[in-house]
């Protein structure tokens, strides 16, 4: 922590170029910073969210725990009545579990970044409260979700298959990709957003016609066109290799999730720089 | 030790560009988006159609404890200069340095967790001005104290009033210890013993802090800075003492509103004792005058003579809350007293007429010798019905008596042993 003395001895300049000559690492190493500087102010605007959010309820804290699973409950419920093919090869609950709960968590954040940074413009506009805090908040409520869902899904796991295999555990790195994607294109469209209004409803439309092409709740036919597609598809490819990791223990398949995770810490290297570079500017402007 | 001439704030040839449309304004941030990708330069010297500097070359430098006024005509560009100085705007060409820290006094709410309490809130505002939960708790106690919020610091803030809010704000900046404090206009916060707090609290802050005042009030800026700049339409047109700077802005101000409007002294005037208004329509002002308990009209008195304030006037309507106040300034425009006749808890009620005359009786009164402003100021409930300056009345001292200040005690010296 900076002592008095030496923040009394800090040089803070203001011009039109501030930030603009820093490499991207820094621009990370940065906003890691801030995050430790507001890691208080964080969690208790958190904690506060939290608890509030459904105080006039009578079923109060409760929600926050039922919220999360109405998803894969409904989604579970049509797959019970066939709605919509499943798999041979495992339970379909198991299926919807696995893939909702990694489409939420990655569009949740996209969604979430960019709502954050729009109901928080006073606060970004008056202080100097960091946009980096700001977004960690929303990461936080999602946070929160995906917990509930993942531990909801080792429920309904261990009921329908038993323990998953040992090579399962491949399954934690494999989870960084895709939160590195959302994150970095959470961020990336937060921005894009407050200069071009259409964006938040572009991706709207993209994450609903999406949902049903990730095979998040019910498999598509094989063909070569649908894999070509899948394969571009970074929902997909992220969903299909977890499930099928956390099922069976299989590796993803190299390349094309090596591409898309490379891709992925791009994107978030990318989204980081951009919002560090452009958080001074937005102000006056959101 | 510290150097008392060392530089706090450098403002070095900034400009801040501004949109006149939605339009411009997507097209700017669009542009500092590309550069924002690219890394280019988003600096350049023109502006374009729908454009307009906001502020244009600014330039000048605060010393560790002096004091900066800012004053200008509404849209000179005051509170964008306060903005860029406290890096809520960047500016476009030109650079701010600041040695130390900043913290504004530009919306002391701005920050604030409305469902939270006004303690959690020290901590959350201190975030805000960059401030850690360690260094916080060091003067939490100290902030709680001097807001003087007594048991509604575990209250949730949103059920505080505004003058409460404004209290926590003000005690939370000013002990953060800011190297440089922005302020804009809001010196007078809270009631008037809470005003003399935060006046005292700011004069001890002038031990390590510099401060930018923007303020339309020209005696905040005589009392209170040690230079003053006057902005244009976003450029400094006068820089120096607060004296030469207020003249230059009344004149200023003389030369743009014309001949026909009143003389650039009675509206500074306007400035110091605030507006004068006459509703002809609710009230029918009759007189109101300094005289003797007979009614004798008086330019002058003794101090010590019967004397007092003479009122007349009718009202067109039946009032709610009619109450009347005098406030007098001295000829240094301080404001000495104020006479409410709602102090004594009651409202006054017109007779059958509508008529209410009356005689405040000032023959005790403790006024120093001098030239005094007395204003009738008749209100119904928070509504101004007439608001009116009565004759400048000069006040004569006794003979072979001194005075000090702007009022005197009675008194008596004890126990001493006069030669």
């Amino acid at each position: 922590m900076p002592s008095q003395q030496s923040k009394d001895r800090q040089v803070t300049v203001y011009r039109s170029q501030t930030r603009l000559a820093k490499t991207p690492l820094d621009a990370i190493d940065e906003l890691v910073r801030e995050l430790w500087r507001h890691r208080w102010h964080v969690s208790i605007k958190y904690k506060n969210t939290f608890k509030s959010r459904f105080n006039q309820t009578a079923f109060g804290i409760i929600w926050q725990f039922i919220e999360p699973l109405l998803p894969i409950s409904a989604y579970a419920l049509l797959a019970y009545i066939a709605v919509f093919p499943t798999r041979d090869d495992m339970p379909a609950l198991v299926y919807i579990a696995i893939g909702l709960t990694l489409w939420m968590l990655m569009t949740d954040l996209v969604t979430r970044q960019m709502a954050a940074l729009q109901s928080n413009a006073a606060i970004l506009n008056k202080t100097r409260y960091p946009l980096a805090a700001v977004l960690a908040e929303a990461f936080a409520q999602s946070a929160f979700e995906t917990v509930v869902r993942i531990l909801a899904g080792c429920v309904i796991f261990g009921l329908l298959i038993g323990a998953p295999p040992w090579q399962a555990v491949i399954v934690l790195p494999m989870l960084i990709p895709p939160l590195l994607l959302a994150l970095g294109a959470g961020m990336i469209f937060s921005v894009l957003n407050s200069v071009y209004r259409d964006v938040e409803n572009i991706i709207q439309i993209i994450f609903r016609y999406g949902f049903f092409l990730s095979l998040t709740i019910f498999p598509l036919p094989s063909h070569p066109i649908v894999d070509r597609l899948l394969a571009f598809n970074p929902f997909a490819v992220y969903i299909d290799a977890i499930r099928n990791a956390v099922v069976f223990g299989a590796p993803p398949h190299a390349l094309t999730f090596g591409i898309w995770t490379v891709l992925a810490v791009a994107i978030f290297i990318g989204g980081c720089n951009l919002i560090y570079v452009m958080e001074p500017r937005l102000k006056g402007f959101l | 030790m510290r150097d008392e001439l060392e530089s706090i704030l450098e403002v070095d040839g900034v400009y801040k560009r501004y949109a006149r449309s939605a339009a411009a304004t997507r097209k700017q941030l669009s542009e500092v988006f590309l550069c924002a990708l690219t890394g280019r330069s988003v600096e350049r010297s023109d502006h374009q159609k729908d454009e307009f500097w906001g502020l244009r070359n600014i330039n000048f430098s605060v010393n560790r404890g002096q004091a900066i006024g800012v004053i200008g005509f509404n849209g000179a560009g005051k509170t964008s200069l306060l903005r860029v100085l406290g890096g809520q705007l960047l500016p476009d060409r030109g650079e701010v340095r600041i040695l130390g820290d900043s913290a504004s006094f530009i919306d002391l709410g701005a920050g604030f967790n409305p469902r939270l309490s006004g303690r959690a809130n020290i901590f959350i505002k201190g975030a805000v001005l960059g401030r850690s939960q360690e260094e916080m708790e060091a003067v939490a106690d100290d902030i709680i104290a001097f807001a003087e919020l007594g048991d509604f610091i575990d209250a949730p803030v949103n059920t505080y009033s505004s003058g409460m809010n404004a209290r926590l704000g003000f005690a939370i900046v000013t002990h953060v210890d800011p190297s440089l404090l922005l302020i804009d206009e809001i010196l007078a916060v809270g009631d008037f013993h809470f005003r003399q707090k935060c006046l005292r609290r700011v004069r001890e802050m002038r031990q390590n802090s510099s401060f930018v005042l923007v303020s339309h009030n020209m005696s905040d800026v005589r009392n209170f800075c040690d230079e003053a700049i006057v902005l244009e339409r976003g450029a400094i047109v006068c820089k120096g003492t607060p004296e030469e700077a207020i003249e230059f802005y009344q004149e200023s101000e003389s030369r743009l509103l014309g001949a026909n409007q009143p003389e650039a002294g009675e509206r500074f005037r306007t400035q110091i004792h605030g507006h004068f208004v006459k509703q002809e329509d609710l009230v029918e002002f009759e007189h109101a005058y300094w005289g003797t308990p007979s009614g004798e009209g008086l330019g002058s008195f003794t101090i010590g003579d019967p004397v007092g304030i003479h009122f007349r006037f009718r009202l067109k309507y039946s009032p709610r809350g009619l109450r009347i106040g005098i406030p007098v300034w001295n000829q240094n425009n301080i404001q000495v007293t104020a006479f409410a006749s709602f102090q004594k808890g009651a409202i006054i009620r017109p007779d059958t007429d509508g008529y209410v005359s009356g005689f405040l009786d000032l023959s005790r009164s403790a006024f120093n010798p001098g030239e005094h402003l007395a204003v009738i100021s008749v209100h119904d409930n928070k509504e101004f019905l007439l608001r009116q300056p009565l004759d400048v009345i000069d006040i004569q001292g006794k003979p072979m008596t001194q005075y000090w200040g702007a009022t005197h005690m009675n008194h008596e010296w004890q126990g001493l042993d006069f030669q």
